[in-house]
């Protein structure tokens, strides 16, 4: 979009890494002035779901050059008898985490039926976020977002 | 017109004037109820400094029995934001829990977010606000030995360019 004699063009990267020119929207307020708006994207939010294994398994992870936000956590048990839920957070993918590593839930109970839930904001900058549950039988929804690297 | 503004909505222009690029501009943007000026570089081109937040890693911490220990420690420079604590009792008993917020060895008038709080058996507590770490530490002190790990969420503010 154009104003007068001023074209304001802003440079994006696509997926393919090829930058391409895209025009930066100016309100048309005034002859003599106006608003630059240049659109900042947050990062994305995801969700989604898998099974809490018997074993220990990464759920979500972040890399220290691409972090995420672990925003929600909730657990359903359809398994048919109560379950228990372990949670852990680590440095390293294809670990065992043990006691000294636990987060948010360890050895918790999750009733036949039931659903246990966590909001909030884990950062998980160079971490591994593992689950795992007493026996199969159990789902695990996750949402995190996106973030800048440091 | 005048040279400053609170807001474009205060600006009057006649309508149907002519587009004129004027011999100077001071191109502004909005922060709070601020307006700051922007740069125009050399070449004349906009250039606007941006500033995201920083998050920081953390892993578990054991809360301290017996007596309390630091457990999240203010930056060597700088200042930086604890924002959430998830603490997990990792035991099958009930454990008390408290916090402290100082810059030495802490007492009771330093309580801080958790003041003997009770970490059900196999359960967790959380705690969620905005404390800066400048000078001041967060020290921990559980109940019972080997019973609460916490989780501290950190971040820098976004408030100035940092070098």
């Amino acid at each position: 979009m154009t104003k007068g004699l001023i074209q304001f063009l802003g440079r994006k990267v696509t997926a393919a890494d090829n930058l391409i020119d895209k025009a930066v929207a100016v309100e048309d307020t005034y002859p003599y002035a106006g608003k630059l708006l240049a659109h900042l994207l947050p990062g994305n939010i995801v969700g989604s779901r898998t099974i809490v294994g018997s074993v220990w398994s990464v759920v979500v992870s972040g890399a220290s050059t691409s972090p995420r936000l672990l925003r929600k956590v909730e657990i359903n048990n359809a398994s048919g008898g109560d379950l228990t839920l372990r949670l852990a957070i680590m440095t390293v993918s294809g670990g065992s985490p043990a006691t000294s590593n636990a987060v948010l839930a360890w050895d918790t109970t999750v009733k036949d039926g039931g659903q246990w839930v966590w909001t909030g904001s884990i950062p998980l900058v160079g971490r591994y976020f593992y689950a795992k549950g007493s026996a199969l039988g159990m789902t695990i929804y996750s949402e995190y977002q996106d973030l800048t690297p440091a | 017109m005048p040279d400053d503004f609170p807001d474009f909505e205060d600006l009057e222009f006649p309508i149907g004037s002519r587009t004129v690029l004027p011999d100077q501009m001071v191109l502004l943007g909005e922060h709070g109820d601020i307006m700051r000026a922007l740069l125009v570089d050399a070449d004349h081109r906009l250039v606007i400094s941006s500033v995201s937040t920083v998050h920081y890693a953390r892993l578990p911490a054991l809360v301290a029995s017996g007596a309390a220990a630091k457990i999240e420690e203010h930056p060597t420079s700088g200042i930086r934001t604890v924002f959430e604590i998830n603490v997990v009792n990792v035991t099958s008993s009930d454990v008390s829990l408290t916090f402290y917020l100082h810059d030495d060895t802490p007492g009771s008038t330093h309580v801080f977010a958790a003041n003997g709080v009770t970490v059900p058996a196999d359960g967790r507590w959380q705690w969620q606000g905005i404390v800066t770490l400048e000078t001041k530490d967060i020290w921990g002190l559980a109940g019972a030995a080997n019973s609460l790990y916490a989780f501290f969420s950190v971040r820098d503010e976004v408030s100035a360019i940092r070098e």
